[in-house]
Parts: C-alpha cells; structure tokens; sequence
C-alpha cells in the first residue's frame, strides 16, 4: 500500500524547499506579496482515495437525503476521509442569494457534507468561500454560514490565513497565482459547487468554483479562461466533488438573482472525478457542447479526469 | 427694462437649478458632469427607518469587476461607466440599490434586456408620481421583492436580499431611484424600429459586441458578424413554448443587426458566411431578389436564416414553425427596406 501523504506535510515540505531556495538569494518568487504572506508552494498532489470511479446522479428533492446517498453510491464519505482529516468543503458563496434563488450552493447540501466528514472522522471541517460580493452579505444571506455551523464546520472568511503562492508546472496560461492556504493546507477537499450559467466561461461548476480559492485579481483570468480554469485545476485536484442542481440557474448567470433565473433540477452529482462531473451538468442539464464549454474538454485533454462519462453513471432516486 | 427681465429669468433659472440638485426625488438633471451615481442612491432620511450599513460605494470602469467579478463583463460590452452599490437595513431586513451607468441610453436598454427574460413581470409597480409608470414603458420588470428598470443611461436594480421586510420596502426604493431619474419618456432603442410589432415581453435581447451576441444565440467563440462598438442589433421571440421543467422559453426569433454603413455591412455578410460554411453549418444562398440571403442549416434543422439590405444584416434564427418565420421574415423585410430606402445603396 502506498502512503499518501497530507496535505499539511506536503506544504510543509514545499515550504521548507522554498525557504532554502530563499536562503541561497536564488528565487524571487519568494517575495512575498499582500496575497502571499507564506512564500512559495508548489503544485500539490492528490494523497488518493478509494472512491469508486464513478459519477452517481441522485434524484430527489431532500437534499441532505440526496448528498448522503450520492456520497454512499461512491463508496461512502469513509473512502475519502480518515480519523483526524482536516476537511476543507468548498461550496459557492459568492453572491448575495437566497437559497432558491440558486446563487449560491444549497445550504442542505453543505450540511450534509459537513456531518458525513465528521460521522467520518475528520478532526474539523472547515467552510469557507471567497466570494464576489462581501462576504458580510453573501456567508448569511446563502443561509450557508448557519447550516454548516449547525452542522459542526468552522466557517470563516477568506484573507484571515492569507496566501501562499502556487507553482502550476503544467500551465500553458496561468503558471502561478496565489491560492488560499487553508485550502491547499487542507488533508481533504470537497468541491462543492452550484450549477449554473456563467456568462465568460459558458458554465460555473467545480473546476470554475476553484476560483474562489484564488488570491489576487481575478478579473486577469477573464481572457483565456478556459484555459487558466483547467491549469488551475492541474495545480489543485479534490479529494471528491458534489455538484448542486437542485435549482440549477439556467439564464443570467452567475449573479441571477431572478426567481426566473433558475428552474427545478432536483439532482445531485457526485463523483471522485471533477472532469466526469462537470461534463455531465454540462451536458445533461444545461445540454451545452465543449465546444462552448471548453475547460471541460481542455481538462480531458490534459489528462486531468475523462470527460467520456459514458458507462460511469449511476442514477437513482432518493 | 429688458436688463431687468433677463435678470429675473436669470434668477428663476439658477433658483431651479438649485432646487433640482439639491433635493432627491425630482428630477435630476444627467448633463450635470460633476454628478455621479452616488447621487442618486436614495437619501435615508425619506426611507422609513432603513439605514444605510455603510456609504454607498462608487466603482468606476474595471473596478467593477471588484464587486461582481466575472458578471462586470456584461456590462463593459455596453460601455460601462460607473456603478453605485447602497446596502440599507432595518431589522432583519437587507435591501441593496445598484445604478450602473452605461455608454448610451442604448447600452441601458441593452443590459437591462440580458437580464430580461419571457418568465418576468413587466411593467411597472403603481407609483404615487403620475407619469411615472408611463414614462418607464416596457423597459421595467419587477419579481420577489425585486425591481429593475432602465431610464436614459442609467440601469437600476433594487434587491430585497432577505424576506420581509425588505420585500414590502423594495417598491419605496424603486419608487425613491426612480423619480430621480425620470425626467422624460424612454424608448426602445432605434434598430427595434426594424422589427415587426408583436415580439413578447421579456424575448427582446439587445446586443452591440460578438460576445453580447453570442449570449443571445451561440453560433462560435468567433466574431461572426463583425460586431463592435459602432453596431448595435437586437432580437426578438414572437413565441413561447414551456419546456417540460415548465419553463417559458421564446421561440421564432428575428433580429436586426445594424452597421455603420452599407460597405461594412456588405462585409459582415460576407464574412459570416465564410465562416458558418467553414463551421459544422450547411450554407446555402437563396437566389431570389436584389438582396443576398442565405439559408444556414445544422444538420438537417434550419438554424438561421440571414439577409442584407444596405447597412443591415437582418434574419431568423430558433426557428420552430418555419411557416411562423417566413410570414414575419416577409414583414422584417419590407420593414428594413422602407426604413434604410435613403435612395441609395449607403
């Protein structure tokens, strides 16, 4: 059996390296800047899990109901989180949005992973998002902030642990940016986004919601997003991933804010594979091509997960 | 005599002026260049009891992109100027002001339409200013707790984030924004003159940039009809279909691209053309009047139909009932030639 190595350990390591590359007067990307209070830090890689490689669609409309049997048709939150994991569940946050509204990720949704992670062990999980509008709005507005209290996550606003900065090797468009360092410090990290139009990169779902553990301007992204998205992602694998379209926000995304805006999903989409998860909302909710959507099919090519989903899906009611 | 008369207009006219600047809820004169959007945000004192959480905050130009991030790109593809962003609260209550400045009165018209949407409520709430509801037109549509209208370069939102009682207050907002902005009628931009009358509420999309026009219907990544900043287009959905989840999406749309001048709009044809037949789209000209026309299908579903006359590209596309179509494209037509029939080929 291999031995996976933590998270914590690794940005350990990484820093270690970086602080002797410092010390030689060798590395200017050791400066630190506003966002990247902790030096360099390097790509990090996944410690590995035994979830099954598949992607489970839950039908329903009890959400924790849905995410508790997603998670099991994987093989269970056990699979992924061992005794004494620090969890990070990384939901969307960003808008000032109602729960129906759809702007944000279901708080339900939230809860349910906060539980299981603790049911499963983890030491803490952690809950936090950087969103787009201000964080005093978006955190209890989404009705996140409360649920995943309720549930036993520590929720926090981004910028209290600052940045560290992250080498993408494999980058063809973005080849370091700061990431949040609670995120990458993490020993697990579930993605847990909403599904939802996206007016520059065609749609925002897992690989997208990675954004919001990005330090700095995001706006440079803008030109070439499709690519930066999936070099991002190259930098930052998850743990496991939990797609919210229970009221999937079809037009005017990603701020919405219409009750118009969104329609009746009733689904929930969970896989170990981010690349399967978000091809699949993106074809069988928002029935978009990567042609359109390209970061899907830029991340297949780089080898970061299949977008081939054909023969891995698991449907089922809840 | 007449010193003295001109003295007393003089008098009247700057008594005016100050007493327009200095109080909200009249009409507020836009060529004040010193005026920013800050100025409109209601004042607290003439809202019930709301405070604001803190000043209403100015971005201007690609500051916007600090607030909303990846959504300021809709706007600056209608020439963005500057927004003001108010948080007021009471008790539990949370209700946000945005007014965003845009290029033109057109570029308002613009973002409003790609919010809009045939599932809106359009119109406007009952207002104690008469007038009022008539001068905002079709440009209005309010939902839960949510108000939104364009009025000359100005696009305004009114958010109820919460539920009571920010929704019953969200009207009073709309009503306070509004009376400063309206001084006069507002109208659907220019190139709607094109388009023959009985498109639904809500299925009207105006669109200036290739990517504003791909949001409204995608073709490729690429700018296909030569759009820029000196075009502006719009479309329109003369039907409704509901979808199983129950939804109403427009259906049988036309739209109306209109260019500088003849010779640019001869070349966005063109080069349209070139490039749907070098895409996985079937191109096939039509040989039937002055005008060139193309019929583009993907796969074996018409998927657009495309003319020119003079300075404007013109067509159908989301087409549903093909007989439905070409009764409004003969219409669009002769709508197009009568309005572009300068007596010569411009």
């Amino acid at each position: 059996m291999s031995r996976r190595i933590s998270r914590r350990e690794f940005i350990r390591n990484a820093s270690a390296l970086g602080v002797g590359f410092c010390a030689l007067g060798g590395l200017a990307g050791c400066v630190s800047g506003k966002d990247d209070p902790g030096g360099a830090g390097t790509e990090r890689s996944a410690r590995g899990n035994t979830l099954e490689d598949k992607v489970a669609v839950v039908r329903g409309t009890d959400v924790g109901k849905m995410v508790g049997k997603a998670v099991a048709a994987l093989g269970g939150m056990g699979a992924v989180v061992t005794k004494g994991d620090v969890v990070v569940v990384k939901p969307n946050i960003a808008w000032i949005s109602r729960p129906e509204l759809g702007g944000c990720t279901h708080p339900d949704a939230v809860a349910a992973l906060v539980a299981l992670c603790l049911e499963a062990g983890a030491a803490q999980v952690k809950v936090f998002d950087r969103p787009c509008r201000d964080a005093r709005f978006t955190y209890p507005t989404s009705g996140i902030e409360a649920a995943a209290k309720a549930a036993g996550a520590k929720v926090s606003f981004v910028g209290e642990g600052g940045y560290v900065d992250l080498e993408v090797p494999r980058g063809k468009s973005l080849t370091k940016w700061p990431v949040y360092r609670e995120f990458f410090d993490a020993d697990v990290v579930i993605n847990a986004p909403v599904a939802k139009v996206h007016n520059t990169s065609g749609v925002t779902l897992a690989i997208k919601n990675l954004m919001g553990v990005a330090g700095g301007n995001r706006g440079r992204w803008h030109p070439d997003i499709h690519q930066k998205l999936a070099d991002w992602l190259s930098a930052l694998p998850c743990d496991l991933t939990l797609i919210d379209a229970t009221r999937p926000m079809m037009r005017n995304g990603p701020d919405g804010g219409s009750p118009t805006d969104v329609e009746r999903g009733d689904t929930i989409v969970a896989a170990k594979d981010i690349v399967a998860a978000d091809a699949w909302v993106t074809k069988e909710i928002f029935s978009k091509d990567f042609d359109e959507v390209r970061f899907v099919g830029i991340a297949d090519e780089m080898g970061l997960g299949r977008a081939d989903y054909a023969g891995r899906v698991e449907e089922m009611a809840a | 005599m007449y010193l003295m008369r001109r003295a007393l207009c003089l008098a009247c006219a700057l008594a005016l002026i100050a007493g327009c600047g200095g109080k909200k809820g009249e009409p507020e004169d836009e060529s004040d260049d010193s005026a920013t959007a800050l100025d409109l945000l209601p004042d607290e004192g003439d809202l019930a009891g709301w405070r604001l959480v803190e000043p209403g905050k100015l971005y201007v130009g690609e500051e916007l992109c600090d607030p909303i991030n990846g959504a300021a790109e809709k706007y600056f593809q209608f020439g963005f100027k500057e927004a003001a962003f108010g948080m007021y609260a009471k008790g539990e209550g949370l209700l946000e002001v945005q007014i965003y400045e845009m290029g033109s009165p057109d570029d308002a018209c613009g973002i409003y339409s790609v919010y809009d949407d045939v599932n809106a409520t359009h119109g406007f709430i009952a207002v104690p200013s008469p007038g009022l509801s008539e001068a905002t037109g079709p440009l209005a549509r309010t939902s839960e707790g949510r108000y939104e209208f364009a009025a000359g370069s100005h696009y305004v939102r009114v958010l109820s984030h919460g539920n009571e009682p920010g929704r019953s207050a969200a009207a009073l907002f709309a009503v306070q924004v509004a009376s400063s902005l309206f001084k006069s009628g507002i109208s659907e931009p220019p190139v709607a003159a094109f388009l023959p009358v009985g498109w639904k509420s809500g299925g009207t999309k105006y669109f200036r940039t290739a990517a504003t026009q791909a949001d409204v219907f995608y073709i490729s990544d690429e700018n296909v009809f030569s759009l820029g900043k000196a075009t502006f287009g719009v479309s329109a959905c003369y039907d409704v279909k509901t979808t199983e989840a129950g939804t109403k999406v427009g259906v049988n749309a036309l739209f109306v691209m209109e260019y500088p001048t003849a010779e640019a709009a001869l070349d966005a044809f063109e080069a349209a053309q070139e490039h749907l037949a070098s895409e996985a789209y079937r191109v096939f000209g039509v040989p039937e009047g002055p005008e060139p026309k193309l019929i583009v299908l993907k796969g074996d579903a018409e998927f657009l139909k495309l003319n020119r006359c003079r300075n404007v590209l013109y067509g159908a596309w989301n087409i549903v009932d093909a007989e439905r179509v070409n009764t409004l494209m003969k219409q669009l037509e002769q709508h197009v030639r009568e309005r572009t029939n300068t007596g010569t080929d411009r």
